[in-house]
């Protein structure tokens, strides 16, 4: 099941009434951990047999890691082999063969090596990634090992952030779970104003364009303005969809009293490649930053292990996304970006820096070095890339000039509600909140969503483009 | 209350509200050509006998022979959609028909029995040839052919999602030439949208292809008010008749006062897979009409002349006058005029089909083990070879083999490929020329037994559908508990041996002998008709490996139809070339029409090419730039189309004449061609100096005996000048495969005056099953070829030379 699929509203209005009509924590949480078995096990209900062996590992991994405090890293090193197995052989197996079965052709040793069609849980990368951080947390001695299993299971199950995050930390939802909840009629208010923006980020949006990114990308031998247009429009398409699922997401928890971690803050506003990794999924990059930059040194021990560290973060960050190298390649382009602007910065004077033009001229530049990066991203074949890359940007018969037009035209347009959001955010909304006329604007707009839900949504809906990782 | 939180309620239910009023607006409907077609017709005169169907009822049927052969006094109209079946017809009927206030006392639903059944309108252009004659929703049509569910809430949903739809493409749409318009286009005075449209989609389509246009809307929605159900489908083996749309054409005509007569067209044999039915289909759909007490009438069996067909589905003019004789005398024979009933024929259906007799006792297998192979025996089978699968695949009889190799589990996996054999103990087998090889389940090859097809002698294969064997030394028998209605039963078969070639067919006790004849062997029994129970029945002697391909009971086929093949048999293998050619042409005026003067090509007219076959076409065109062209060509609508003030152009004689209002006439000077892809309706052109290739596609059912000759109809268009009274066109078929490849080569006469004739080039060596060919086609005289075959002779009849 999925967020826009219409059986999720029916699923969440019946889990929202039970859920406060029932008024004791331990039954909303059993309620809970029922309702997200239903919705992860939807489709593939073996997918939760996975979901809860994860969670069993690091649970009872957390607990040995008290238990045995001297040889808590034997613990901590099954936890995490056990995690990164699971996550290996569903998500890496394949990828792996494949290349072992490529580098053997390549050096002509017959073999018979081949991939073995295996399923890929949705959601994996985030609760294996979310599990390990328990056990990480409770060997570091920064969070007590949890000793109702219910709850744990319903922290790392919770279907709100299951299957595509945010990549939730431990200690901020084993709290929420052992944590009485009221009804709060603002908060819920609030939720499913935010589900509903998400919503529409996501029909409105990020489905409207995508089919026109699809078709430029499929093309054998698209022209080089085609090519970056169609890079363009993916780029308001990840983070409409993407953004959208979150607010989707932590708008129902909210309803439901639990607040989950901020993931999106205007990535596009950013100034520099760190600054767009405090912005771009936060819960993923922080998590990188905590678990695999810090534990690599960070930038304690000088220039060149901060950037070996980061490199290694970044090419993880980039396989993580997907068992294919055009997402190593993102990875180390990123790296390569962190890397840059640490040098580069020093060199720009500060006044420059910290001028509106100055300020201005990095998030233009910042942009366009992240849209560049999205064709890394969304292109899969590395071979490919390059030959999209030697295109010549500004060359193109008069028809595809058209197509190109076409092409700017729908991201203007499915990229207008994201500013015009933005700009309610930040200019219209604080002066609203207060005012009584807010909430039947409020709902108005919700109507109107509605409406455009219906005239937007499309049969062959496009799945979330986070679900694949 | 405070306003606020009154407004709060108010303002969002006023936004859903004014929202579903608007998704529940029915749509504006826009009535087709075609439709506009059929109000001309109608209007001309109040038709007394209307005839609805496709194209075929157009082609097939001389209305003004069928009036004056039934001494009908009034009009006979025809209402149509081309390439249509039921549904549309049921829009005409309701709308065009008795929606327009006509009270015809005589409906004839003309077309294929298969098209009379469908309920679909599943491609754009079928449902747009329905929806285009509906000026008001249909509620038989929205209910049983769109799925939409009947009452106020299923039209309510049917029109939210075509608003929505239309909604979502207009704003993308307009998006999209907005930005195009403003940005690419030439300043115009058609408006921004118009310009940026007339540029962005030929641009679009020149960029992407098929996939040019940017649908993200559809008619089915995610909501839950209601999803499309796609209509279903009537096969020709699966529905039931009271789900099609014949009920209700027969209960719509009668609301109205007037009779139905379902009249079923014929087709060439070659096309005939196209409208074959199961027997236990046709008798449900006859039984439904005689119970409604309607009339059918069958032309499938009418004889035709040697030049009936002007391609695959169309009688040509000798053919039309035919098949109109024909239902003249049908109709008169039944009365119908009078209100008499020609009721449709009584199919007779099998109480059992059953095997007689008792299969040969099959040779013992002594396995080896495979070298090499994991899990992998052999066995040699030298008196089963012409068993195999390469022997059955080379004759013509596909994955059929009746041989069964079984272990303690069962039946092992038939035909299975090399990958699975040997390596992994897959429980599966493949009969080779010279023996079985094996990988048995349990990597032994004790406890394998041989054995063949039971209980029933069937043997499906994926893409043939059923074989019938018959084991040597048995029969296959249909038993009947009633004796058919006629006086007489006649039996027709047709088989072909495997192994030997010993076979009798018994209808009631009276044997024949099957006969070879070709490739196959034939028999036709016609005995008195038994009474009570009685019996048919294919028999193998004792040495006979029989495959039953047809059998035909007074007219019925009980089994072995033509498989369905919808592939075509010959495609382009290169593009043809560059089509002569044309000189500019002279303009000048005649009365209201700009004309171009093209002497050269006075002998490919309209009017010349209606003579000869039927329907214009003649391969002369007004180059259209990267608009659509919006010109209609056709001579005799050109009276049409200038009091309608509709673009128009017609080839008469030597002359195009060309109609249009002042503002729309194209600008000289005029660019003329010759269609380079040389389209003639569904023939084409061969113009002088092309060679012509094509693939011919081995693979199709149609081919499944090999070739022995190739039958071309057409016709040879000379200058008027021209003395010779034919011309020739050089035919030449060669294998692609083998080790000594046959060829085929020889000029083919086709006449320069009257109708279509169909000339034939025997092969001198018969092409196996399964041969690919090349065929060429090359003239230095103008031809127009209408149909094409190439074939057993068994299914290619009649050759005017």
């Amino acid at each position: 099941m999925n967020f826009i699929q219409i059986e999720f509203i029916a699923f969440f209005a019946v889990v929202f009434t039970a859920y406060w009509t029932l008024r004791e924590r331990r039954l909303q949480n059993a309620l809970l951990i029922v309702a997200s078995a239903i919705f992860y096990g939807w489709v593939h209900p073996w997918f939760l047999v996975l979901l809860y062996v994860s969670a069993a590992v690091d649970y009872f991994g957390g607990l040995g890691i008290e238990k045995y405090p001297r040889h808590k890293g034997w613990v901590l090193a099954a936890t995490l082999t056990a995690n990164l197995g699971l996550l290996g052989y569903y998500k890496y197996c394949d990828f792996f063969l494949v290349n072992v079965a490529a580098a053997l052709d390549a050096l002509g040793v017959a073999n018979s090596v081949g991939p073995l069609g295996v399923l890929l849980p949705a959601g994996i990368s985030f609760y294996t990634f979310q599990s390990m951080a328990y056990s990480i947390d409770v060997y570091r001695g920064e969070l007590k090992p949890r000793r109702n299993l219910l709850e744990y299971m319903l922290a790392v199950s919770f279907f709100c952030h299951l299957v595509a995050g945010p990549v939730q930390r431990a200690s901020n939802l084993l709290m929420q779970a052992e944590t009485d909840r009221r009804l709060d009629w603002a908060m819920v208010r609030s939720g499913l104003a935010l589900a509903l923006w998400g919503a529409f980020k996501k029909m409105v949006s990020a489905d409207t364009v995508a089919p026109y990114v699809d078709k430029i990308y499929a093309l054998d031998a698209p022209s080089g303005p085609m090519v970056w247009a169609a890079t363009l429009g993916f780029t308001v398409q990840i983070l409409a969809d993407f953004s959208g699922y979150t607010d989707i997401a932590r708008g129902t928890a909210r309803m439901l009293g639990w607040e989950l971690m901020e993931n999106f803050k205007n990535p596009y506003l950013a100034t520099s490649p760190s600054d767009f990794w405090r912005r771009w999924h936060i819960s993923f990059s922080t998590w990188i930053r905590d678990y695999l930059y810090i534990t690599f040194g960070g930038s304690r021990g000088g220039f060149w292990r901060a950037t070996l560290a980061t490199s290694a973060a970044m090419l993880i960050s980039g396989l993580w996304h997907g068992a294919s190298w055009n997402f190593v390649l993102w990875g180390a382009y990123h790296a390569l970006l962190l890397v840059g602007y640490r040098l580069a910065t020093p060199l720009i004077p500060t006044t420059v820096r910290k001028s509106t033009g100055g300020h201005v001229a990095a998030v233009g530049l910042m942009f366009g070095f992240t849209v560049f990066g999205w064709l890394l991203f969304r292109e899969t074949d590395v071979a490919r890339i390059f030959r999209l890359l030697h295109l010549n940007p500004f060359a193109a018969t008069p028809d595809e000039w058209v197509a190109t037009v076409v092409m700017l035209a729908a991201v203007a347009f499915t990229a207008a509600p994201l500013v015009i959001g933005l700009l309610v955010e930040r200019f219209v909304l604080p002066r609203l909140a207060t005012s009584a006329w807010y909430l039947p604007l409020q709902t108005t707009v919700w109507a109107a969503f509605v409406v455009c839900f219906y005239v937007f949504v499309r049969m062959d809906a496009v799945e979330f483009l986070y679900f694949q990782f | 209350m405070r306003p606020p939180t009154v407004a709060a309620v108010i303002l969002p239910l006023l936004v859903l509200l004014g929202a579903t009023a608007w998704l529940s607006t029915e749509p504006a409907r826009e009535l087709s050509a075609e439709a506009q077609t059929n109000d001309l017709a109608l209007a001309k005169a109040s038709p007394g006998i209307v005839i609805v169907g496709n194209s075929k009822s157009a082609s097939d049927i001389d209305r003004a022979a069928l009036a004056k052969g039934l001494g009908y006094e009034q009009a006979v109209a025809n209402v149509r959609v081309g390439g249509s079946s039921a549904p549309a017809w049921y829009a005409m009927l309701e709308q065009r028909v008795f929606g327009g206030g006509y009270t015809p006392e005589l409906v004839v639903v003309y077309g294929q029995l298969a098209a009379m059944l469908r309920v679909e309108a599943d491609s754009a252009a079928e449902r747009k040839g329905m929806e285009g004659q509906l000026s008001t929703p249909s509620a038989v049509l929205d209910a049983k052919v769109l799925g939409r569910g009947a009452g106020p809430f299923g039209r309510f949903a049917a029109s939210a999602r075509r608003n929505a739809s239309a909604a979502h493409d207009a704003l993308l749409a307009g998006v999209r030439d907005a930005a195009v318009g403003a940005l690419l286009a030439p300043p115009g005075g058609d408006g921004l949208l118009a310009a940026g449209r007339s540029v962005s989609e030929p641009a679009l389509e020149a960029t992407f292809g098929r996939t040019a246009r940017f649908r993200a809307g559809g008619e089915a929605r995610v909501v839950p008010v209601a999803e499309t159900r796609v209509s279903h489908a009537m096969t020709a083996s699966e529905g039931a008749p009271e789900d099609s749309l014949v009920p209700d054409l027969i209960t719509l005509a009668e609301a109205h006062g007037a009779r139905v007569l379902f009249v079923r067209a014929p087709l060439p044999m070659s096309s005939r897979y196209m409208d074959t039915l199961a027997p236990e289909l046709e008798k449900g759909v006859f039984d439904l009409m005689n119970r409604r007490g309607v009339s059918y009438i069958d032309l499938q069996d009418v004889p035709l002349p040697a030049d009936a067909w002007n391609d695959h589905l169309h009688l040509s003019g000798s053919g039309r006058r035919a098949a109109t004789d024909a239902l003249v005398a049908a109709m008169a024979a039944a009365n119908i005029l009078e209100g008499g009933v020609a009721p449709a024929r009584p199919v007779l259906l099998p109480t059992a089909v059953l095997r007689v007799g008792a299969p040969p006792a099959l040779p013992p297998l002594t396995f080896a083990p495979s070298p090499n192979r994991a899990c992998g025996f052999q066995a040699p089978l030298p008196d089963l070879a012409f068993l195999s699968n390469d022997a059955l695949l080379a004759a013509g009889f596909g994955r059929s083999s009746p041989l069964v190799l079984a272990d303690a589990a069962g039946p092992l996996t038939p035909g299975s490929l090399d990958r699975a054999l040997g390596d992994t103990c897959a429980g599966a087998w493949q009969h080779r020329r010279f023996g079985a090889f094996v990988a048995p389940r349990a990597a032994a090859a004790e406890g394998l037994t041989l054995g063949l097809a039971e209980p029933t002698s069937v043997v499906t294969d994926a893409k043939r559908g059923p074989v019938w064997w018959v084991y040597p030394g048995t029969a296959t028998e249909w038993r009947y508990d009633a004796p058919p209605g006629e006086a007489t039963v006649e039996v027709e078969v047709t088989a072909r041996a495997v192994h030997g070639g010993g076979a009798r067919l018994r209808v009631a006790g009276v044997e024949v002998p099957l006969e070879p004849r070709g490739r196959v062997l034939h028999a036709t029994a016609t005995v008195p008709a038994p009474t009570g129970a009685w019996a048919l029945a294919v028999a193998a002697d004792a040495d006979t490996w029989l495959v039953v391909d047809e059998l035909v009971l007074d007219g019925q086929r009980l089994l072995g139809a033509p498989p369905v093949s919808l592939a075509p048999l010959i495609r382009a293998a290169v593009a043809p070339p560059d089509p002569p050619t044309v000189p500019a042409a002279t303009v000048g005026t005649r009365d209201a029409l700009t004309t171009l003067d093209v002497p050269d090509y006075a002998h490919l007219a309209d009017d010349v090419l209606r003579a000869r076959l039927d329907y214009p076409c003649s391969p002369l065109q007004l180059a259209a730039e990267r608009a659509p062209d919006v010109w209609v060509k056709d001579a005799h609508l050109l009276a049409t189309m200038l009091a309608n003030g509709r673009p128009g152009y017609g080839h008469l004689g030597g002359t195009l004449l060309l109609s249009a209002p002042g503002d729309r006439m194209p600008e000289g000077p005029y660019r003329l061609r010759l269609d380079p892809r040389r389209k003639c309706g569904t023939s084409r052109w061969v113009y002088p100096g092309d060679t012509l290739t094509w693939d011919v596609v081995a693979s199709t059912d149609r081919l499944r005996l090999g070739a022995d000759r190739l039958v071309l109809t057409g016709i040879a268009l000379l200058p008027a000048d021209d003395p010779r009274p034919g011309a020739s066109i050089h035919v030449r078929v060669a294998a692609t495969q083998g080790a000594t490849p046959p060829v085929a080569e020889g000029d083919l006469v086709l006449p320069a005056t009257g109708g279509a004739a169909r000339v034939c080039l025997p092969f001198a060596t018969p092409f196996p099953p399964g041969t690919p060919m090349d065929l060429t086609l090359s003239a230095s005289d103008a031809f127009v070829v209408t149909q094409l075959s190439i074939g057993e002779s068994e299914h290619l009849a009649g050759c005017d030379q």
